[in-house]
């Protein structure tokens, strides 16, 4: 998508789908964190995420997959675990029907081994679909943190926001951009797997998102005045999602260096250590 | 036959039509007495569920119909007939009735064709439409004098969002949808496309309102090539996208006037009408664009100004009173 990456960038059109998706944002239904299965909700979005990567399915419908689950689970009991799955499973097969392009909707069958589906339920599947759908009113074009943060993002390089692309050599803005998506990607990913942050806005989310890459990319000041006026956040709506944000990226990386350790301890020939990929992009973009 | 929801019944006065997934029938809403039109979808449970098309199509009506826009058709209500003994279901799709669509519109307007200002008015509402659309995310990719509905007071309104999807901020589309003749050039050439798509379409639209017949009636994707770069004239190489069809398979031809098409058109229509019908989809107009054009502001902004204009100057006197003065009245 090299030449139409920004077919819209210049087009008035990108404030109002901007606005639009703020006022849609609002009419999110409410997550409250009630279910009774809430334990089990980190293995199942785990499960979506490696169905979307093994099926190369956008992030921005596991993002509308997890929205659809969360609230669905708040207000419905669900006891059997394998009605869990096909709800989970269901979610992401309409979030896909809606968002994906038309050749990445696959038929039931694909996933067959992948899941409990199999063609003697697909009344249940049926059922659960528009079970789901009447649950929403059909109204699932709800805005996730995966939309708001390609706005960000592109907003944000688009107007050449100096201190957001790097700030030591003028040449690193691309290599420092390429760092700036990993990163945000990766925390959009966290945002996902713990659902202390579906209780916050999607756009609140995208932000720290952002601001969480730039400490880990060791940018200054963290949060500026111009990601503030495209975000809408100030530090303080920020900071206590970043700081978790943070946390669990200090938990990978420490489970990340415990396995490269006891890689090279068991087989004693490098001693450098893995330090982690904050590090590594720092000392490189110096 | 009758229809019933949680809610209402409807009962069925004629059939309207049948499409791809579903046969379409004017209906009377049994309670208020408002007629309807039905779209009905059956579901069979040994299937993938609910057809793609039928859950964009609610997903993005629902999502729209909260902001009641002016030129896109109401969903009023959807309704669930239970599994019967074929393993069948029926989804029920409640739209409010429109008399008509733009083809049958253009077909029974007797000679000379549309009044100059009737089809400023019929333009104006078409991109207010795919404005709203584009503005909240969604690219209908399927718009067709067919897929057009006018009431008899002229108001128009977009319809049959089967093909139509929301879009990313990052995100460009590929494969084929949108019928042949108002299929803009990058799909023909399969190269990816966005939004301009329905800027295209709103162009062959637009020219086939003082036609009455379509611009462009290709008879394969290849064909239906030939005969735009027959009118628009072959782009430059450079222009030229990267895809599979090589740029050297079509013989140089040079820009003819689109006057020669579309004799009755004033000279600011002719200039919208050109900007629409870009070959390069980043120059093409975008429907905010084309709602700002001087075609559309001229005879708002005062009456008398479209009487300048040679060709319409003997309707538009005519016609002056009633439309030319109040800005309003065009997008109501």
């Amino acid at each position: 998508m090299a030449n139409d990456a920004h077919w819209w960038a210049n087009a008035d059109i990108t404030a109002d789908i901007y606005a639009s998706m703020k006022r849609k944002e609002e009419q999110h239904i409410v997550f409250v964190g009630q279910s009774p299965q809430l334990h089990l909700r980190r293995y199942l979005v785990d499960w979506m995420a490696i169905l979307c990567e093994k099926f190369e399915i956008d992030r921005h419908v596991l993002h509308l997959a997890v929205y659809m689950l969360d609230r669905f689970m708040d207000r419905y009991a669900i006891v059997q675990e394998s009605q869990l799955h096909l709800l989970a499973f269901t979610c992401l097969q309409i979030s896909t029907k809606f968002e994906e392009r038309e050749e990445k909707v696959s038929k039931l069958s694909t996933y067959h081994g992948q899941s409990t589906i199999t063609s003697a339920n697909k009344e249940d599947y049926l059922q659960m679909e528009l079970l789901l759908l009447q649950f929403f009113d059909w109204n699932i074009t709800a805005p996730s943190a995966a939309h708001f943060l390609g706005y960000f993002l592109t907003e944000a390089s688009g107007k050449c926001e100096k201190s957001f692309r790097n700030d030591y050599r003028d040449d690193c803005s691309e290599y420092s951009n390429v760092y700036m998506h990993k990163y945000t990607n990766y925390f959009l990913e966290i945002s996902l797997q713990d659902h202390a942050f579906s209780f916050a806005k999607p756009s609140l989310i995208a932000a720290s998102c952002i601001a969480a890459s730039r400490v880990c990319l060791q940018l200054s000041p963290t949060w500026t005045a111009g990601l503030t006026k495209i975000t809408q956040y100030k530090w303080e709506h920020i900071g206590p999602y970043i700081e978790r944000m943070l946390r669990t990226h200090d938990v990978d990386e420490k489970a990340a260096k415990l396995q490269s350790k006891e890689k090279t301890n068991y087989s004693s020939e490098k001693t450098i250590s893995y330090c982690g990929e904050a590090a590594v992009s720092y000392s490189r973009a110096l | 036959m009758e229809v019933k929801s949680e809610s209402r019944n409807y009962s069925v006065m004629s059939e309207i039509g049948t499409g791809a997934y579903g046969t379409v029938y004017k209906a009377r809403d049994c309670e208020s007495g408002k007629v309807v039109a039905l779209k009905k979808v059956r579901l069979h449970t040994g299937e993938e569920g609910i057809p793609m098309s039928t859950l964009r199509e609610i997903g993005l009506l629902k999502h729209l119909g909260q902001l009641e826009p002016q030129n896109i058709v109401r969903l009023l209500d959807v309704c669930y007939g239970g599994i019967s003994g074929n393993n069948e279901m029926n989804l029920t799709l409640v739209f409010e009735y429109i008399d008509m669509d733009l083809s049958t519109y253009l077909d029974r307007c007797p000679s000379p064709g549309l009044e100059p200002s009737k089809i400023k008015e019929l333009a104006h509402q078409l991109v207010s439409g795919v404005d709203f659309l584009h503005s909240h995310r969604i690219i209908h990719r399927d718009l067709k004098p067919q897929n057009i509905l006018v009431n008899c007071d002229g108001h128009l309104k977009l319809a049959d969002f089967g093909l139509a999807r929301v879009y990313g901020f990052q995100m460009a589309l590929t494969s084929v949808v949108v019928t042949l003749w108002y299929r803009a050039p990058e799909v023909l050439l399969q190269s990816q496309y966005a939004t301009p798509v329905d800027l295209w379409s709103v162009g062959c639209i637009f020219a086939e309102l003082f036609r009455r017949k379509p611009l462009f009636c290709g008879t394969s994707d290849v064909d239906q090539l030939y005969k735009i770069f027959d009118v628009i004239g072959l782009p430059l190489e450079e222009d030229w996208p990267e895809v599979s069809l090589p740029w050297s398979s079509f013989r140089p031809s040079p820009p003819r006037p689109l006057k020669l098409y579309v004799s009755d058109i004033c000279p600011q229509g002719l200039d919208l009408l050109q900007r629409l019908l870009c070959f390069t989809p980043a120059d093409r107009l975008t429907a905010t664009q084309a709602l700002a054009h001087g075609y559309f502001r001229d005879d708002t902004a005062s009456p008398s100004s479209a009487s300048s204009e040679a060709s319409s100057s003997s309707q538009s006197s005519a016609e002056g009173d009633s439309q030319g003065s109040n800005p309003e009245l065009v997008c109501r």
